[in-house]
């Protein structure tokens, strides 16, 4: 049957009902049939992100071509003399004398070569490969400890775990044929040494992870973006070189971020470091500056996204301190505290300023707004207690607070909440708690007081009602009750006409009334 | 018998290559997409030619269509597994010839489900085999015999040449008898010489 005679509809409807693996063996027969399923399966790649190529131990391979619905592995292994079962054939465009074949007894997707040849066959298969799926779609190299990988052209993202002894020209070597790489991560067994002009230091996004030993020279020879070190010591004269020569604008021009963490190795001095930095601050006292970006990673599945593939996860720092670069006035945000030094430019990054008020910080808020919203204060508030008279709140709100509560994301510290929204709203309590695992008292005929005493401060007329005390009584009664997630704190909850009121059973005074007596 | 297709009852003259007629009801033929959109609103004046396939083709092509017109709406291809006995059979019965002509065929008269049906049964013969095995199945020369191709080509090649060659001699040596012109002689050889060269060739 001759398949390359079929009008084009019929072969790609033939190749439509063959999964990646025959379609694969297929494309091995001849170019012209490599060619045509590229040609007619270009729709079905491109959904395809990325492909990997997993080195582990005793020189297996595992090669994995990912999308967020495509899963397509397959492995080559080394061949051995258990394993003398092999099926001579040219595979990935390779010719028959390649050492590589099809390993036909094992189950799965498989391939033996002799491991000589790693070099050589690794490339090809990446070749054949680059040419089928195109240059859209992202390659990269990881590997385990046991061995470095071989070098690869077209490799945009590595990850290596550096086995025991390995000099700095063997780490160098293998990015000899794909240097300008988007993502590099340096693990395991690092001394911090590399080669002078070294690749890795001109990856575009960098993290390496050092165990204790000094980065000085990672930080300070730096080419790329981004640069994230995790549990390196650094000298305190790096940090200051750093700082100095990127003000003075002799050097990281391209930085837009910079991230060290050194976990328990070495803690750092801020007023030390900054001294002689002429540090600026955010004008307000309560203002600081949340600076976030995204950091390159290699592809993983992000199962809070439905299991979509990510290739950058969120960073960020929180500072009030800046630094304005000289000739150039272009402000980095900089962050010192206890292990971590944390840099990065305004411009290149996203920044959010954040408005600490302190009146979010009061230990009791009471609030008077004559029908305004109160959402935002409601969300933000970060202590015990808080009121709010003739505020509107919208429902979606109401449900988030209680909600975040409920899952323990938010509010830890409130004890009571009370709205009463007067004329300006009113609230159902079926529909705002529909979606909450709301808790009933077993028995029908009890009901739960809750009290507490909410502090005044000023001269007003409840101090003339209570002027025997800087506080008054407040409470709610309800048969519901929500538990929160993670530490079983409970709270009594309370929904009705325009009043909505939140009180812990733990930090209040609780008593149960029995309806009947 | 020809006419605006309303009802099943309704039978159209189909002609094969040979110029033979045969009869398929107007319910077979609306499962081709290629005749609904050509004849189905219009009709048609005489036979309908579908002369670039054979009868035996034509009448196998139908023989599904009358058969599967009382089938649910077609809703992507079954597996094989779940084909009845006599869709089996159907497929079973044809050879390898037969069965390249009615896919064709069927791609042609755009009839989803038996297109779709073929193809996955050519997919099945496909799967699970290394690529000698798919070589066989799809007909691809081998290595080897590519290699022999390409040994025949270039000797025919090197024959070619030294046929034009000793043609040249021969078209110099006539022309200057008839005592041409130096210029017109050259440019004349010269296209015989081209003409021949591209004839041989193409053989």
């Amino acid at each position: 049957m001759q398949l390359l005679k079929f009008p084009s509809i019929v072969q790609q409807k033939i190749f439509g009902f063959l999964q990646f693996h025959p379609l694969l063996i297929l494309s091995f027969c001849s170019k012209r049939t490599k060619n045509l399923i590229r040609c007619l399966e270009r729709y079905r790649w491109i959904d395809i992100k990325y492909i990997r190529y997993l080195f582990t131990n005793e020189d297996n391979v595992y090669i994995t071509v990912r999308g967020d619905n495509i899963w397509w592995p397959f492995y080559i292994s080394p061949v051995t003399l258990e394993q003398p079962v092999m099926i001579v054939m040219e595979v990935f465009g390779m010719r028959k004398e390649t050492p590589i074949c099809l390993h036909s007894k094992r189950s799965g997707f498989s391939f033996i070569y002799d491991k000589e040849q790693k070099q050589l066959v690794v490339q090809g298969i990446h070749d054949f490969l680059f040419e089928f799926f195109g240059s859209s779609i992202d390659y990269e190299v990881e590997s385990t400890e046991h061995e470095l990988p071989p070098s690869l052209k077209n490799i945009n993202r590595t990850c290596i775990k550096v086995p025991v002894n390995t000099t700095a020209e063997e780490l160098e070597a293998c990015f000899t044929a794909s240097p300008n790489q988007e993502y590099v991560e340096i693990d395991g067994y690092f001394d911090g040494n590399l080669c002078p002009n070294s690749a890795i230091l001109g990856a575009q996004h960098l993290r390496v992870h050092f165990k204790g030993n000094h980065g000085d020279e990672i930080l300070l020879r730096f080419r790329g973006t981004r640069l994230q070190l995790h549990a390196t010591k650094f000298h305190d004269s790096t940090i200051s070189q750093f700082l100095k020569e990127w003000k003075s604008n002799q050097g990281f021009q391209n930085l837009k971020s910079l991230v060290i963490n050194s976990f328990n190795y070495k803690k750092y001095d801020a007023a030390d470091l900054l001294k002689d930095m002429d540090v600026q601050q955010l004008d307000r006292p309560q203002d600081t500056l949340h600076v976030t970006w995204q950091m390159r990673v290699l592809y993983y599945d992000n199962h809070l996204k439905g299991s979509t593939l990510q290739k950058s996860i969120r960073s960020g720092l929180t500072s009030r301190d800046y630094l304005i670069r000289d000739r150039n006035g272009v402000e980095a945000s900089v962050l010192i505290e206890d292990y971590d030094v944390c840099f990065a430019l305004w411009n290149e990054n996203s920044c959010e300023t954040d408005t600490n008020s302190v009146i979010y910080g009061a230990k009791h808020l009471r609030v008077f707004f004559k029908g305004n919203h109160g959402d935002e204060i409601l969300l933000r508030f970060k202590c015990t207690r808080l009121q709010f008279h003739s505020a509107n709140f919208h429902d979606s709100i109401i449900c988030q607070f209680l909600k975040e509560w409920k899952s323990n994301r938010g509010f830890q510290n409130l004890k009571s909440l009370s709205i009463n929204s007067s004329e300006w709203k009113t609230y159902n309590g079926a529909e705002l708690l529909k979606d909450i695992d709301v808790r009933q008292l077993d028995h029908p005929d009890y009901i739960l007081h809750i009290n507490w005493r909410m502090s005044i401060s000023f001269p007003s007329l409840l101090m003339f009602l209570f002027s025997s005390s800087n506080s008054f009584p407040s409470g709610l009664m309800s048969r519901n009750y929500l538990i929160r997630d993670g530490d079983g704190e409970k709270a009594s909850v309370s929904i009705e006409n325009r009043n909505v009121h939140f009180a812990l059973w733990n930090g209040n005074s609780c008593e149960m009334e029995n309806l009947n007596s | 018998m020809t006419s605006p297709a309303s009802s099943s009852e309704v039978k159209y003259l189909i002609e094969s290559s040979e110029g033979n007629t045969f009869d398929v009801s107007g319910a077979a033929l609306r499962q081709s997409n290629t005749f609904n959109a050509m004849f189905l609103n219009i009709g048609a004046d005489g036979p309908i030619p579908f002369t670039d396939y054979n009868e035996a083709t034509l009448k196998k092509v139908f023989e599904y269509c009358e058969h599967s017109v009382n089938e649910e709406n077609y809703s992507g291809p079954k597996h094989q597994d779940d084909l009845s006995k006599w869709d089996l059979n159907f497929f079973n019965e044809m050879d390898q010839k037969m069965f390249i002509d009615v896919i064709n065929a069927s791609n042609f008269l755009d009839i989803e489900r038996l297109t779709s049906y073929c193809c996955e049964r050519i997919a099945r013969m496909l799967r699970g085999k290394n690529t000698q095995e798919m070589i066989k199945v799809i007909t691809l020369p081998t290595a080897e015999e590519l290699e022999a191709k390409q040994k025949v080509e270039e000797k025919k090649a090197a024959a070619a040449k030294k046929v034009a060659e000793k043609a040249a001699e021969t078209a110099e040596k006539t022309e200057t008898l008839e005592e041409l012109p130096v210029q017109q002689l050259v440019q004349t050889t010269r296209n015989k010489l081209t003409r021949k060269y591209l004839s041989f060739s193409n053989e």
